[in-house]
């Protein structure tokens, strides 16, 4: 039981870090800003 | 109605019409009537720096929105979209099938300006005289039938976007326009009044020869070529290189010609207009003669006095930062003991274990506390929309106008600031409304000093929790007051800080604001709940998944490795053997100076993502520290929490450090790829971060150690 709980965990945890990875690396990056705001990210789109 | 054409497989695309106007004329109201969408308006000049597109409703045509410009002849980042936009249309397959420019009803001569200067483009033009409910109300009568025949326009609607007047009417007329119409030639609409035929003769001969290609009068080439130096690259396509030499001596000669005469040729478009204007359509609009003082101007009597003006400010600003703590305080009660609940739900339900901790200690009682805040943020928002809708927040600009030109600042640097106070994106892509290079980088660079509201979680739990709910001289609300003393702060360095780049990187030029106060205008609920409500889904979802993904990954860095022995272990040991305390300890000597503990370290860390996660990091990680397994306020943990020697980790001045290093640490990602995008170079993002770290590093030094040497706690 403890085992499956830790590989969920470990799944959760792997996604969570990819979705993190990927945000700095595409603020980094700049083939994107990452934006809260939504007016921002439709002009992005747009481009 | 069109029927889509197929030319074997090829598809023909949509037709489409651009929107023009002068700043603040409604384009963007009206746009979004016609499309249905929700783009951000607002009662203040440079809300659209870019285009926008969407397809008006019910029909193929694709609308594209436009920033604001007064002229065809402009500068700035923004306006040149407009101008780059306008010249594309000498191929006659980039035209779009229609343009309209939308005009200030209540101020049509100038208005009219630009419309002229797209009329003689020869593409459809419908003028939408906008705002026409307030011209009616001035006692203006415009005669619109006349209007449309004296400027040969393909048609003129008077409408309101407020209110949706007019706007099936302009969708009718735009349906019925064809495809590719090819207007007559009609002679530029100007008026000669300097005398100045014979002397532009040669300039408009030699572009004569090119009509056919440059598909625009040579008259009106000339006078763009005498006002505007950099205006000969539109055209350079279109000449040899030795054309191209010849037209820039002949452009030299008239101009040397005029100068003798004394006439000056930098204006002789704008003085032309201005006269076709008053000749032929002035007695078009008419004005009541009764001059009475509008409620705007009896307003701006008091709300822009030198002195009365700044102490209005004051109580506006008092009165939304108090709003922030009294109107959310019931919300955040409620989401609260909501979070409480289903934490408690879920620990009751999931088993023990490692993904039971995850759901209460890292979900639920990390990301889940960003939520707490989300009344407050929307209480700010709300009044930021307020103040930009009602037109106050161009007064503010107004205000601050003399201030801005004594730090070497631009007077149109004041509204991209102010917008910082709600995010710093939007406002550093705003500041493509200075012209001058110089200006518009210093104002980006002094952006992220106002405070933007994802600071607020942090500010206000600080608050809640070490400044007492109390009033001071009996009816100043203590927490708002350093509330707004923090937003003060950041204002005040940003002065500072214009000065100093004054001294070492000055301003060539100084560039006045020419900016027209829009009348006070009653804000539209239907407005300020589209800005509400993107801003609030951005918050919950753009943002609230990145808070969520980091508040894992730190409970996951906050709970391994575990020892072998990890059950004899109290809670504390085991979160310090962890990688996050691990890292916490690693960075404490640097961080320790300023008053802060590892945990606070780790959460100056983890907020570089977005900076509310410094609130959801503290709580995973005192809700794994508790050992009771009962669920805690960050509040009551951070007033609880105590270093091994038992001294308080939070005090007055670790408190104050703590904020004064939000308040100016850069730590936002995505403003730094903004900045970088916006000056196309890394060493302005780079000079923004760095500069931003060491006056946050040395502040807080001051703060805590100097608060140390005299004397407090």
């Amino acid at each position: 039981m403890i085992a499956f709980q830790e590989s969920i965990v470990l799944i959760i945890t792997t996604v969570a870090a990819g979705y993190s990875f990927r945000y700095l690396y595409k603020s980094l990056t700049l083939g994107e800003v990452p934006t809260r705001c939504a007016k921002c990210a439709l002009i992005q789109k747009k481009q | 109605m069109k029927t889509e054409q197929h030319t074997g497989k090829i598809k023909k695309a949509p037709p489409w019409v651009a929107i023009v106007g002068n700043p603040n004329c409604g384009k963007t109201a009206l746009f979004n009537r016609l499309t249905g969408l929700h783009h951000k308006v607002g009662n203040y000049p440079g809300i659209t720096v870019e285009k926008k597109s969407g397809r008006i409703r019910n029909s193929r045509i694709i609308l594209r929105d436009l920033p604001g410009t007064y002229s065809l002849n402009s500068k700035s980042v923004d306006e040149k979209i407009v101008s780059d936009m306008v010249q594309s249309w000498r191929d006659p397959n980039s035209r779009p099938r229609a343009v309209i420019v939308v005009a200030d009803a209540t101020n049509l001569i100038r208005n009219t300006y630009l419309a002229l200067q797209i009329l003689d483009w020869n593409v459809p033009t419908i003028i939408v005289l906008n705002m026409i409910d307030e011209a009616r109300k001035k006692n203006i009568s415009i005669d619109a039938n006349e209007l449309q025949r004296r400027t040969n326009a393909w048609a003129v609607i008077p409408a309101s976007a407020k209110y949706g007047q007019g706007i099936k009417e302009i969708i009718e007329t735009l349906e019925r326009i064809p495809d590719n119409v090819l207007l007559p030639n009609h002679p530029p609409r100007l008026v000669e009044i300097e005398n100045y035929s014979e002397d532009i003769a040669p300039l408009e001969q030699f572009l004569e020869v090119k009509k056919d290609s440059l598909n625009h009068h040579p008259r009106i080439e000339a006078l763009r070529l005498l006002s505007d130096s950099g205006y000969i690259n539109y055209l350079s396509k279109f000449f040899s290189a030795s054309e191209l030499q010849a037209l820039l001596d002949i452009t030299k000669q008239v101009k040397s010609a005029l100068t003798v005469k004394n006439i000056p040729y930098h204006n002789l478009e704008q003085s032309s207009r201005f006269a076709y204007i008053d000749l032929y359509l002035g007695d078009v609009f008419k004005k009541d003669s009764v001059s009475r003082r509008s409620m705007s101007e009896r307003a701006d009597a008091i709300l822009t006095h030198p002195v009365f003006g700044p102490l209005a400010l004051l109580l506006v600003l008092g009165f939304i930062f108090n709003a922030i703590f009294s109107w959310a305080q019931l919300p955040m009660e409620l989401i609260q003991s909501g979070i409480d609940w289903t934490s408690a739900q879920a620990g009751a339900v999931l088993p023990d274990g490692v993904f039971k901790s995850l759901m209460t200690q890292g979900i639920i009682g990390g990301a889940g506390t960003i939520l707490i805040f989300f009344p407050q943020i929307i209480i700010l928002i709300f009044f930021l929309s307020l103040l930009e809708d009602s037109g106050y927040m161009a007064r503010m600009a107004f205000m601050m106008d003399k201030l801005m030109a004594k730090i070497g600042l631009n007077g149109r640097s004041v509204l991209p600031l102010l917008s910082g106070f709600a995010c710093a994106i939007p406002a550093v892509m705003s500041a493509r409304t200075i012209e001058n290079r110089r200006d518009r980088f210093v104002t980006i660079m002094l952006i992220p000093l106002m405070s933007c509201s994802a600071r607020l979680p942090v500010y206000t739990i600080l608050i809640a929790a070490f400044v007492p709910a109390e009033y001071i001289l009996g009816f100043i609300p203590m927490q708002a007051a350093v509330l707004m003393g923090i937003y003060f702060l950041g204002m005040f360095t940003a002065i500072f800080a214009a000065l100093v780049f004054k001294k070492f990187y000055p301003s060539k030029s100084v560039q006045t604001m020419l900016m027209e106060l829009p009348p006070y205008r009653m804000p539209l609920a239907r407005s300020l709940w589209w800005q509400i409500y993107d801003k609030g889904k951005s918050f919950l979802t753009t943002a609230g998944s990145i808070i969520l993904a980091i508040s894992i990954v730190l409970w996951f860095l906050a709970s391994y490795p575990q020892q072998s022995d990890s059950r004899q272990q109290t809670s504390r040991e085991r979160i310090e053997y962890s990688y996050a305390g691990q890292l916490g300890h690693f960075i404490e000597p640097a961080v320790k100076p300023l008053g802060f503990d590892w945990k606070i370290g780790v959460g100056l860390i983890t907020s570089f993502a977005a900076r509310e996660v410094m609130v959801s990091t503290l709580s995973t990680l005192y809700n794994l520290e508790n050992d009771s397994g009962q669920s805690q306020s960050l509040i009551e943990a951070m007033r609880k929490d105590r270093y091994p020697d038992g001294r308080p980790v939070f005090t007055v001045l670790s408190v104050l450090s703590l904020m004064v290093f939000f308040v100016f640490a850069a730590q936002c990602m995505a403003t730094f790829a903004v900045i970088k995008k916006e000056t196309n170079s890394w060493r302005w993002p780079l000079l923004m971060t760095g500069y931003m770290t060491v006056l946050a590093y040395v502040s807080c030094l001051i703060v805590y150690q100097g608060g140390h040497l005299l004397g407090f706690i």
